[in-house]
């Protein structure tokens, strides 16, 4: 991936740890008596090194950070504004440069210039990515019809 | 967050003409297990077989 700066690769063990930390997480959250969660260093005696304290709201996106590392997955964490470039696109909806090219030429992603090369933000790819999956839903749903009425799943 | 581990599978017309075996496929593929290709020569091949 060539978005990421940082990659961190897991073993299993690693992997079984992070799931374990992220359900403790979660459980802890989902406790009604939880009004205050903290992450605390201890010393090897047991005793308190440092104690920090975390708003549940960022314990629930650190909770679900690791449960996808835990699946040992590759993903990106991303800024809202975050400008790609073709190429970077391209590999987000899993299709090829070229016919990347071909959808901002079409203007069905905006795009903007700089230079020779063309950037688009992520916003708008992540939003063309959900259009296409609608649009393909439906035209599944119009090709089961299709299929039936033409008898195509009589055995 | 975006996922990005996503494969690529060619589906050949032999994958795409039994009914239920599409349907599971493109259903799979829709879901993101992986990406689905097939050309324009396997769609014609396709359209022939259901003549």
């Amino acid at each position: 991936m060539t978005i990421t700066a940082d990659r961190v690769d897991l073993t299993d063990h690693d992997a079984e740890l992070l799931a374990q930390a992220s359900r403790l997480m979660s459980e802890a959250l989902d406790h009604p008596q939880a009004l205050r969660i903290a992450l605390v260093e201890q010393e090897a005696d047991g005793s308190e090194r440092a104690r920090l304290e975390v708003p549940p709201e960022s314990l629930r996106l650190l909770s679900q950070i690791l449960a996808l590392m835990a699946r040992q997955q590759t993903f990106v964490l991303y800024p809202e504004s975050s400008e790609l470039t073709t190429k970077q696109a391209a590999e987000v909806l899993g299709v090829s440069r070229p016919f990347l090219i071909r959808v901002l030429e079409a203007g069905e992603i905006p795009y903007r210039k700089v230079g020779r090369h063309r950037r688009v933000l992520m916003k708008d790819v992540l939003r063309y990515k959900q259009t296409t999956h609608v649009k393909r839903e439906a035209e599944m749903d119009e090709l089961v019809k299709i299929s039936e009425e033409m008898g195509g799943y009589d055995l | 967050m975006v996922p990005l581990d996503g494969f690529t599978v060619v589906l050949d017309a032999c994958a795409l003409f039994p009914t239920l075996v599409r349907d599971v496929l493109l259903t799979l593929a829709g879901h993101e297990f992986f990406n689905s290709k097939w050309s324009a020569r396997v769609l014609a091949e396709w359209t022939r077989l259901l003549e």
